[in-house]
């Protein structure tokens, strides 16, 4: 499919969820009268709408896309279609950084402190895989230091969430584990985007670095890509999406597994153009998410990573089945 | 079913019906060591034990942010709800909550101890027959009755006046809100207030969605107390939606958790916020 | 004018001396072949020679920024990686990403280029995960070749190849240094070697044993010493012919 016939197709795609999500929730507002009072100061619906939904969609675009850019960012360095961000342990550290931001307190002297430690934590688990696994390593050794890397996170967040004071903190954990969207505000928005857009911008600029790395390092390098500065730049940008986005919405698994292995084949499996599509498609799919736990279960917080991962793990079982001579 | 086997069956439920009749008649001899286990026992005890009958209480009612006695509490030793420190104690009587771990309640049934356990309250007539149930394990009867009398007089003199009743909303961490049939709830009626959420189909406790919430547009809010160190599920009492509604002054404290005569005063300062929003 | 020159290269790998105090230039029209045994460092020379490898002494090459180095010379290493699905034409056409942004005439015209020289027309729309291994080698070949620079440096190109894309191989490599590239490859055919090569340079432990004009590196002394083969090496109507009969060791 030619690119701008698809990501026209993706962004209409997004824009329809976008809607969507601002039409679709408990309180049962006439579509009508929801996007008036969206322009318009209707009082009570207005508040919903513009303090509840619209953040609420606008940070699942925001999730979505980094998640997704993070995605194929790292499957496009590490060249193997079963580097995700939420596989690899780097968004399960990204929460660590930020329940950890959270619970000493930073967080609340220092608002960006949030998202900056998720970022560290992000970025730590990120470098570790690429010293564990390197960018040559085999699947196995990818998925083991992922495992080894998430088990970690996820039992160190569970420490310091069942250490703290607060009665609350130990029930989050299923919300650290599997993201929500729920009763997100602007702030959080504010708070994230920043990062999400710097991470972007770093992750959008290596297509074609990410094409040459397609022949291997050794030709990327005589093809006049700086491998150190490469892989300084996946690290830094994909741990400045996923931090960000787990920072507010808690770690969101498979969308960055799921979304560019979709849209692979219609990229012509071009690393650069996967990039800007998975953006894309990942807001897509975080959308959809979201209405759809707002749809299934709308009293209950119905977590968001129970939908991916609905999605995401038999994609993630059909990978490794198709790559199990070289997991072997 | 055979007639023998039925005959049977039916001597073993009469059997064990005598043995419950024992059970429930008042013991012969009141405890003399008494340790409780569970927050809202803990003050139930203090009210009404005799001095030196309560050995010790929970730790966390010695902490004000959740318990309405944390004074009175902290001069008894602490327990941790640990079957071994509690059986060290050497008590003749346990009392825990429902909400008391079921492993420690048995071990300590086990080890020959006599446990009893009482659920939480969770309407204002509970709050009167826990009263008693305590006052009847104590062997302090009469005190109990004098008690749950006084709480019929001051609750009869807070009664609000016939005529409007605002709507508030009982909103906690997590969006959790408490209908008409809780505890809280029946504080929020005593009080004069109608109960938002019950227009939403909330009649025990629920999560609300916030959008839902915004939409009920209350009259007023009244959110949990906050809780030391931070956390996400309290986050959402921070949304600027739930900020442009109109707050509580006094969030739901310690009053609010056990179903003790303490409740009162959250009906009294509830009441004053109903007569400021009438003007 | 040369297009490559080392002075005194040395590469050390895990300690040991892999290639030591090696001169080596490499002018335009020059079809330089690199022989010698497994393990004498070919591979090591010409990596550390593009900056690939730490190494002594001087390469022009690896002085060059990454950039200035992507529009010198094209690399074609011996593994035959191809990470993703892509088509046979897209894979040739990221030979064009040194030169900047895609999509000018002159990157599809380069691209158009490769794939002819390279016979590779009807393979163009396939993707180049599901060729055969001697296909496969012909797309990375045109990939380099649609990078479209003055030197080309090539690691055992002919490797898996049958007779017939070996000699084509070949006779494309006469053809570029005809047009005034330099090209370094390396090989183990020997009699390949002696036909197309302006000249051979011989490995030895490292070290270059001989470097020249093929008649004078293949002799039986070099041969036997080197090689440990005995051979037989004749002219002919249709040029020299080279046959190694039997191992010496």
């Amino acid at each position: 499919m030619p690119a701008p016939a698809l990501n026209a197709a993706l962004l209409s795609l997004t824009g329809a969820l976008l809607l969507a999500s601002l039409l679709i929730g408990p309180a049962g507002i006439a579509p009508g009268t929801a996007l008036l009072a969206l322009v318009q100061d209707q009082g009570a619906t207005t508040l919903v709408m513009r303090e509840i939904r619209l953040p609420r969609a606008l940070l699942g675009v925001c999730v979505g896309a980094s998640l997704g850019l993070g995605g194929a960012a790292m499957q496009g360095y590490l060249r193997n279609p079963l580097a995700e961000p939420g596989l690899l342990g780097v968004s399960s550290s990204a929460a660590l950084g930020a329940v950890l931001a959270i619970q000493t307190g930073l967080a609340a002297a220092f608002a960006p402190a949030l998202p900056l430690a998720a970022l560290a934590g992000a970025a730590l688990s990120g470098a570790a895989i690429l010293l564990l696994a390197g960018p040559r390593g085999p699947s196995l050794t990818l998925i083991l230091a992922g495992i080894a890397i998430s088990a970690l996170a996820g039992a160190l967040t569970s420490l310091v969430l069942n250490l703290s004071p607060n009665p609350f903190a130990a029930t989050e954990i299923v919300f650290w584990m599997l993201g929500s969207l729920a009763d997100r505000s602007f702030s959080h928005l504010w708070l994230a985007l920043p990062f999400m857009a710097a991470g972007a911008l770093l992750l959008l600029r290596l297509g074609p670095a990410l094409d040459a790395l397609t022949l291997g390092e050794d030709a990327a390098a005589t093809m006049g890509v700086r491998l150190l500065r490469l892989r300084l730049s996946v690290v830094a940008g994909v741990a400045a999406m996923v931090g960000a986005a787990t920072a507010v919405a808690g770690t969101v698994g498979f969308v960055g597994l799921v979304v560019p292995h979709l849209l692979r084949p219609l990229v012509g499996a071009r690393p650069s153009r996967l990039l800007p599509a998975s953006a894309l498609g990942g807001a897509a799919m975080v959308l959809a998410a979201d209405v759809a736990v707002r749809l299934i279960l709308p009293e209950r917080d119905l977590k968001l990573g129970v939908l991916t991962a609905l999605v995401g793990a038999p994609v993630f079982l059909h990978l490794i089945y198709a790559t199990r001579r070289r997991l072997g | 079913m055979t007639a023998r086997a039925a005959r049977r069956i039916w001597a073993w439920l009469r059997a064990s019906s005598a043995a419950l009749a024992l059970a429930a008649a008042p013991v012969a001899a009141a405890p003399e060591r008494v340790v409780s286990m569970n927050l809202c026992t803990d003050q139930l005890a203090l009210m009404l034990a005799a001095p030196g009958q309560l050995l010790s209480v929970s730790a966390l009612s010695q902490d004000p942010r959740s318990s309405a006695m944390a004074e009175a509490a902290r001069r008894l030793p602490a327990n941790h709800g640990r079957a071994e420190e509690v059986f060290l104690m050497r008590p003749d009587l346990v009392l825990a909550g429902s909400y008391t771990t079921p492993a420690t309640r048995s071990m300590l049934s086990r080890l020959g101890i006599r446990v009893e356990t009482l659920p939480p309250a969770a309407s204002l007539d509970e709050v009167r027959s826990n009263l008693r149930t305590v006052g009847r394990l104590l062997g302090r009867e009469v005190e109990a009755e004098a008690m749950v009398a006084e709480f019929d007089a001051d609750l009869a003199a807070l009664a609000p006046a016939e005529g409007e009743r605002p709507d508030a909303a009982l909103y906690q961490a997590q969006g959790y809100a408490s209908g008409p049939e809780t505890l809280a709830g029946e504080i929020l009626a005593a009080a004069g207030f109608d109960n938002a959420a019950a227009a939403a189909g909330v009649s025990g406790g629920a999560f609300l969605p916030l959008e839902v919430l915004v939409t009920l547009a209350p009259d007023l809010v009244v959110s949990g107390g906050r809780q030391p160190g931070a956390s996400r599920a309290e986050e959402v009492l921070d949304h600027p939606a739930l900020r442009a509604l109109h707050r509580s002054e006094a969030p739901m404290g310690s009053d609010w958790v056990c179903g003790t005569p303490h409740v009162l005063a959250a009906v009294e300062r509830l009441s004053g916020e109903r007569r400021a929003l009438a003007h | 004018m040369t297009l490559m020159t080392l002075e005194r290269l040395g590469v050390r790998l895990g300690g040991r001396p892999v290639v030591e105090e090696v001169d080596l230039r490499v002018g335009p029209g020059e079809l330089v072949g690199l022989i010698g045994p497994n393990g004498a460092g070919k591979t090591s020379l010409m990596r550390a020679a593009l900056g690939l490898l730490p190494f002594n002494g001087s390469s022009d090459l690896a002085a060059l920024s990454p950039a200035d180095r992507a529009r010198r010379v094209a690399w074609m290493p011996q593994s035959r990686e191809i990470a993703w699905p892509v088509s046979v034409e897209t894979l040739v056409s990221f030979g064009r990403l040194p030169h900047g942004p895609a999509g000018l005439p002159a990157d599809r015209m380069a691209v158009e280029a490769a794939l002819e020289r390279m016979e590779l027309g009807p393979l163009r729309h396939r993707p180049a995960t599901d060729i055969s291994g001697g296909e496969r080698a012909c797309a990375l070949f045109a990939r380099a070749l649609a990078q479209d620079t003055p030197l080309l440096l090539a690691d055992e190109p002919a490797a898996g190849l049958d007779p017939a894309h070996q000699v084509g191989l070949m006779r494309l490599l006469s053809e570029l240094t005809g047009e005034g590239r330099g090209i370094l490859v390396s090989m183990h055919d020997l009699g390949l070697a002696l036909r197309h090569c302006t000249r051979l340079v011989l490995l030895d432990h490292g070290r270059k044993a001989a470097d020249g004009v093929p008649r004078d590196v293949l002799t039986a002394e070099l041969l036997s010493r080197v090689f440990g083969v005995r051979a037989h090496l004749s002219e002919t109507e249709d040029g020299p012919i080279f046959q190694v009969l039997d191992t010496l060791r």
